[in-house]
């Protein structure tokens, strides 16, 4: 099966006169393409040949599973935040955040630089772009660079997919241990205190913040002497708008609801892509409870002071939306 | 001590069944310990690591005594699984009359004969736990282990030890420890004045340790669940017996105590270091898929245990290092790289040496990260952006 190369010099010993060698017609002449593939498979035996250790079928296992963590760390955080990870997605939160939907960020400065603080958020949108943009924006604009750590609530932490994606990107599954242990090692946490309630409300239900959950939130700040930051994200109710949510169709998945948008299940995948709208997020002044954690065991207290929270966000959420025109330029 | 004329009788009967066993010396002076199941993979490390000590004597209580058991460490036959068992661990601890039971026999692997794990891991904890109390022993450490927490989706990143019980109840290799567990709650309120500290061990990795997660990580594929990929954490065998020697020392331990190493890793990447391809199953079908492999014999561990590379049931150490100043010398990621090279060093892509390296880096880096959080020094410097108050701060700071 020798054939002679064309790329080879030419042979030497060819009298002149003398018939020109046979060449099988049934073998076509190497194209450029055969001539890549070949140089390739002698390129991995040469490697192969320098590197005797890379024949064993583990090593091939090896490469396989590297090139799957080849954006991954094994230097993970307590939570499993992996930061090389979450530099991965980056550019498309940038994206997100100056382009699709233009946010403009006020009141930065009302995040402490150092030391614990518990945001408060309003909860919309149907997906958890909200907590990932607040992130973002504080991650981009405040001096000191803060990684807010998003309470998550448990329909996301335990759908696949989004589990180990959540956690990369350093989100926490929303409950009171996780919280206080946050809190105690001095981080910027966010919670979302509607919870289902807030990202799977109705179109019509835009913008009136449901009950606040049982004021756990309140609790955890008291617990931890963390000052309360109200964040209001106006923008985000109009991504998905959910014109229904028939459970029984999303149970089954392991979701409360399943939402019927314009766009979904519409057009499919496409619908889960969110609607360009003009985003506000407002970051409140801190609110000093000024009390102290024996009140976290009295009720009433700790409802009073998260309704008090809640009107607040409310507050601020009016007056944007009253200085709001258009949904999607803003103007 | 307490009956002194009834003794040499039941000594006698003893020491004439088999010759050359005699009851602790009463010379010696030294505090006594008498550990069950010292025989085991653990209890043989803990027993050697506690003779090399000296300050105790120790009597093991087994089937048979380990290889390589110190000359000075006694070992009386004991066989949890009989019926009356109780009444000859009864006997046993009326004449050697111990100051500490070490209750470490139980069989730490799923079994498909679920009936004999169930009579040692429950059963024979109870037999153990009642003998004790009947021979009025003061001191008893149990151990146990992390699962009885359950891997669920809710469970929050760090299981505190007053964190509730709730494996599945399918499960019922787990549950055989939770039974145990209430034994002991059920001993220690029958006997307010004796201690009872119950350790729960995180899952164990060594490589000459062949336990159903060592087959399980280093079979030809790894089952895992599509879309999941939940935090896990190894302990490693010296820190295990690290914490029993350390709860030995303290003659005032009482209560559960998580033993559990610092760090997670998830499982995706314990089988990167393992080199082991993964197997993604929809978690729909995964825990048929799992039970079907069990009963055919080619997995390690029964369907129900796939709850556990699917959710997280991570241990928090922080009461085990306040009481008993236990402190883990081995990350998770240092236990798995030290197995993974000793099991699965031939042959590889990966560079253990980098590895090592990267698992020292963040070894160091946690503990800064951590330690300083929890005990904060008084007169750490708090600067504008890095330092950390000692105490919560200041809200006309913030708010300016």
């Amino acid at each position: 099966m020798t054939r002679p190369d064309p790329e080879a010099s030419p042979a030497p010993a060819a009298p002149a006169g003398a018939v020109a060698p046979f060449t099988p017609s049934l073998m076509p002449e190497p194209t450029d393409e055969h001539r890549l593939l070949r140089n390739l498979l002698g390129e991995a035996g040469r490697f192969l040949a320098a590197n005797p250790e890379l024949s064993s079928p583990r090593a091939w296992v090896d490469i396989w599973n590297m090139f799957r963590h080849r954006n991954r760390s094994l230097d993970l955080d307590d939570f499993g935040a992996d930061e090389a990870a979450a530099r991965v997605f980056e550019p498309l939160l940038d994206f997100l955040y100056r382009v699709w939907w233009r946010v403009t960020l006020t009141g930065v400065e009302n995040v402490p630089n150092s030391g614990r603080a518990l945001l408060v958020i309003n909860h919309s949108g149907t997906l958890p772009w909200d907590g990932a943009m607040v992130k973002q924006g504080i991650q981009t604009d405040h001096p000191a660079r803060r990684q807010a750590r998003m309470l998550i609530l448990d329909m996301f932490t335990t759908l696949p997919f989004l589990q180990p994606w959540l956690r990369q990107m350093g989100g926490v599954r929303a409950c009171p241990e996780n919280g206080e242990r946050l809190l105690q090692r001095d981080e910027l946490v966010g919670v979302f205190p509607e919870g289902v309630k807030g990202v799977g409300k109705y179109f019509r239900d835009r913008y009136r913040l449901a009950r606040f959950g049982r004021g756990g939130f309140i609790r955890l700040a008291l617990r931890t002497g963390s000052p309360v930051v109200p964040v209001s994200v106006v923008g985000a109710e109009e991504v998905h708008p959910i014109l229904a949510r028939p459970d029984v169709i999303g149970r089954p998945f392991g979701f409360p609801y399943f939402p019927i948008t314009p766009t979904f299940p519409a057009l499919g995948p496409l619908g889960v892509v969110p609607l360009p709208t003009k985003w506000w997020i407002d970051i409140g002044k801190p609110i000093d409870l000024g009390l102290g954690p024996e009140v976290a065991e009295r009720p009433m207290i700790v409802n009073e002071l998260a309704d008090n929270v809640r009107q607040t966000i409310q507050q601020m959420i009016d007056s944007r939306l009253a200085r709001r025109g258009n949904v999607f330029t803003g103007e | 001590m307490n009956e002194p004329a009834k003794k040499p009788a039941s000594r006698g009967r003893r020491a004439r069944r088999d010759g050359n066993v005699v009851g602790f010396s009463a010379s010696t002076g030294r505090p006594r310990v008498a550990v069950t199941g010292g025989s085991g993979y653990l209890g043989a490390r803990f027993v050697r690591a506690l003779a090399a000590r000296g300050d105790w004597d120790i009597l093991v209580l087994d089937l048979a005594p380990a290889a390589n058991t110190p000359p000075e460490v006694r070992h009386r036959f004991l066989d949890l699984n009989l019926p009356h068992a109780d009444g000859t661990v009864w006997k046993l601890l009326r004449e050697e009359k111990p100051d500490v039971v070490v209750h470490m026999a139980a069989l730490r692997s799923p079994t498909r004969d679920a009936t004999y794990a169930h009579e040692l891991n429950s059963i024979g904890a109870l037999h153990v736990l009642g003998a004790a109390g009947e021979a009025r022993i003061k001191r008893l450490i149990v151990t146990s282990t992390t699962l009885v927490y359950g891997a669920r989706g809710d469970n929050p990143a760090f299981l505190t030890e007053d964190h509730p019980m709730r494996p599945d109840p399918g499960d019922r290799f787990v549950r055989d420890f939770v039974e145990a567990e209430r034994h002991a709650r059920d001993f220690a309120r029958r006997h307010p004045d004796a201690k009872t500290a119950v350790l729960r061990l995180a899952p164990m990795l060594a490589p000459e340790r062949r336990d159903y997660r060592l087959r399980y990580l280093e079979g030809a594929f790894a089952m895992t669940m599509l879309g999941y990929d939940p935090l896990v954490q190894f302990l490693h065998p010296d820190d295990a017996v690290e914490a029993l020697l350390r709860t030995l020392d303290k003659p005032d331990a009482h209560g559960v105590f998580n033993i559990a190493p610092d760090g997670v890793l998830p499982i995706s990447s314990v089988h990167l270091l393992f080199g082991t391809p993964e197997l993604p199953v929809p978690h729909g079908l995964a825990y048929g898929l799992a039970e079907l492999l069990w009963l055919a014999g080619f997995a390690s561990a029964p369907g129900i245990h796939a709850h556990y590379v699917r959710y997280p049931c991570v241990a928090e150490n922080e009461k085990a290092r306040r009481v008993l100043g236990f402190s883990p010398r081995f990350t998770t990621l240092e236990t798995v790289l030290q197995v993974a090279r000793a099991k699965r060093g031939r042959g590889r892509a990966l560079d253990f040496g980098v590895l090592e390296e990267i698992a020292r880096t963040a070894a160091y880096r946690f503990e800064s990260r951590v330690r300083r959080h929890r005990s904060p020094a008084p007169d750490t410097p708090a600067g504008p952006g890095g330092g950390i108050p000692a105490a919560p701060p200041k809200l006309e700071k913030v708010a300016s």
